[in-house]
């Protein structure tokens, strides 16, 4: 009786795919939450509504920022930068969508910040501080 | 085993790049694929083996740190007991780690150290490579399941994470940052909701650990140490919020090096371990001091008769101990250390791929170029 022959088991995996890794690896370079409105990772529609509400949702979190000037100001550096040959890495705008709830938390749409008076924050990551914690 | 010289593929900064890769070049290149390691069946075998078997012992090595209350002696303090232990006894979820290993394709493939806690260079080990190897030798095999696995490990996990969610944290690092943001991608195609942020914007609202959108954290994976949490500010509210914390607080003592005299102590003379003490060298005529809780290769002191190499940095306070100096042996001039990880802890079949990172001298510091692999 003829021995079965027994394909060899792989070990690697048969598929990999990632969703949103590449796009925010080369839009971030190095930041993991890419500002719509900087040249090099703009987004037109993200970059609109990030200055009418005093921040922008970056995959589900709220980041607060201030921005000084109106939209047509980020559009025409945006603009400039690409005329100059600069890339822009635009991280899609679903990457900006998806809060965690429907709306931004209260205080968004001013500079404050996202604590609210009661919440304290940077309690962790000091020791980390200026270098990475991973090894 | 062998290191094979190869001419990088034309385009191989863009390649990685598009596999999430943005910090393959820094002061020389982090990512080298001008060669590559070739091992046989036979000798991934022995590797997945040997990590199997590290993985078990080193649990049990956690519970006779717990029986024999040996926090102390590594460095841990009194204020983290409490949390150790609980998680220990209620088994919360835990992810990954990476035993590295010295490994030259001859003798048992010995213990350096394992990164149980925060691990990193995971995205190369689990997609770069992959890539790379079905760019260049598609119809050979690698040791590298992670991808699948950690995907797998999600969906298995996903009831215990309160609403299906995960929110992911670490030190605003490129490198931190990758590891967590491919740790999002595959949280998600696990089918869970998964967001990141940088640590320091967990805030604390008196009852709990809240995200920057002041909701409660149900579920954070941290790439940041224990040993750091448990010292900082809010380290204080660890024992009474409700946050689930991924990897657990018992990772801190097998992360801490002394978990490498705790296993010679239970093994001794185990093929995949090295001689290792508390006290100091003893009778070890070549060896390595480590910090308790020291981090890419600070720190270190070397030594050979008559030749001492030390390595700087600012590990050391908590104490050192002392390891049998393995015999890493040279590959055209450098010295490669397998990290090989696990996914979770299912006994037997936690081992799931392998990276490798080499470097010109013995000590694996994070100027290491990691180097992708294959095996017939």
């Amino acid at each position: 009786m003829q021995e079965e022959r027994k394909a060899p088991r792989m070990r690697k995996s048969a598929k990999v795919t990632l969703t949103v890794v590449a796009t925010v690896g080369l839009a971030a370079c190095g930041r993991r939450r890419p500002d719509p409105c900087e040249a090099a990772t703009f987004n037109q529609q993200a970059c609109q509504e990030a200055i009418d509400r005093g921040g922008y949702y970056w995959q589900g979190s709220w980041v607060p920022m201030s921005y000084h000037y109106p939209y047509p100001y980020y559009f025409d550096s945006y603009r400039g930068y690409v005329s100059r040959g600069g890339t822009v890495a635009s991280a899609p705008s679903t990457s900006y969508a998806g809060s965690r709830y429907a709306d931004p938390p209260s205080g968004a749409g001013h500079s404050s910040g996202s604590s609210s008076p009661s919440v304290q924050r940077g309690g962790f990551g000091a020791s980390g501080a200026g270098h990475g914690a991973g090894g | 085993m062998r290191r094979i010289q190869a001419a990088p593929r034309a385009d191989w900064q863009k390649k990685v790049e598009e596999a999430g890769l943005t910090w393959h070049t820094g002061e020389q290149p982090y990512w080298n694929e001008s060669a590559f390691y070739e091992f046989t069946a036979k000798e991934v075998e022995i590797l997945e083996a040997a990590t199997n078997e590290l993985e078990k012992m080193t649990l049990r090595a956690a519970q006779h740190a717990i029986d024999n209350r040996l926090y102390a002696k590594m460095g841990i303090p009194e204020s983290a007991v409490p949390l150790i232990e609980s998680s220990w006894e209620a088994e919360p979820p835990s992810l990954y780690g990476r035993f590295d290993l010295a490994y030259d394709g001859i003798h048992p493939p010995k213990l350096l150290e394992y990164n149980a806690d925060t691990p990193t260079a995971l995205l190369e080990a689990a997609v770069v490579q992959w890539y790379w190897l079905q760019d260049t030798f598609p119809q050979r095999d690698q040791f590298n399941s992670l991808h699948e696995r950690l995907i797998a490990l999600w969906k298995e996990l996903a009831p215990y994470l309160p609403g299906q969610r995960i929110d992911l944290c670490s030190m605003d690092d490129a490198e931190d940052g990758m590891t967590v943001t491919y740790l999002q991608d595959t949280a998600q195609q696990a089918g869970l909701t998964a967001s990141i942020f940088p640590i320091d914007e967990i805030g604390w609202d008196g009852k709990t650990f809240v995200g920057p959108d002041n909701q409660p954290l149900g579920a954070v994976f941290k790439l940041y140490p224990w040993e750091w949490m448990v010292r900082e500010e809010f380290g204080r509210h660890l024992g009474t919020a409700g946050t689930l914390w991924i990897e657990p607080p018992w990772k801190m003592l097998l992360s801490n090096k002394g978990i490498l005299p705790v296993l010679w102590e239970l093994y001794p003379r185990h093929p995949n371990l090295l001689e290792a003490s508390f006290d100091g060298p003893g009778l070890m005529m070549s060896w390595v001091r480590k910090p308790l809780l020291g981090r890419e290769g600070s720190n270190i002191t070397l030594h050979q008769p008559g030749k001492d190499v030390e390595t700087g940095g600012g590990y050391g306070a908590e104490g050192f101990i002392y390891q049998d100096l393995a015999p890493l042996k040279s590959f055209d001039g450098v010295y490669p250390v397998l990290g090989s990880w696990v996914i979770g802890h299912e006994e037997g079949n936690a081992a799931g791929g392998m990276g490798i990172r080499e470097s010109e001298m013995p000590i694996t510091g994070n100027l290491s170029r990691f180097v992708p692999h294959l095996f017939d």
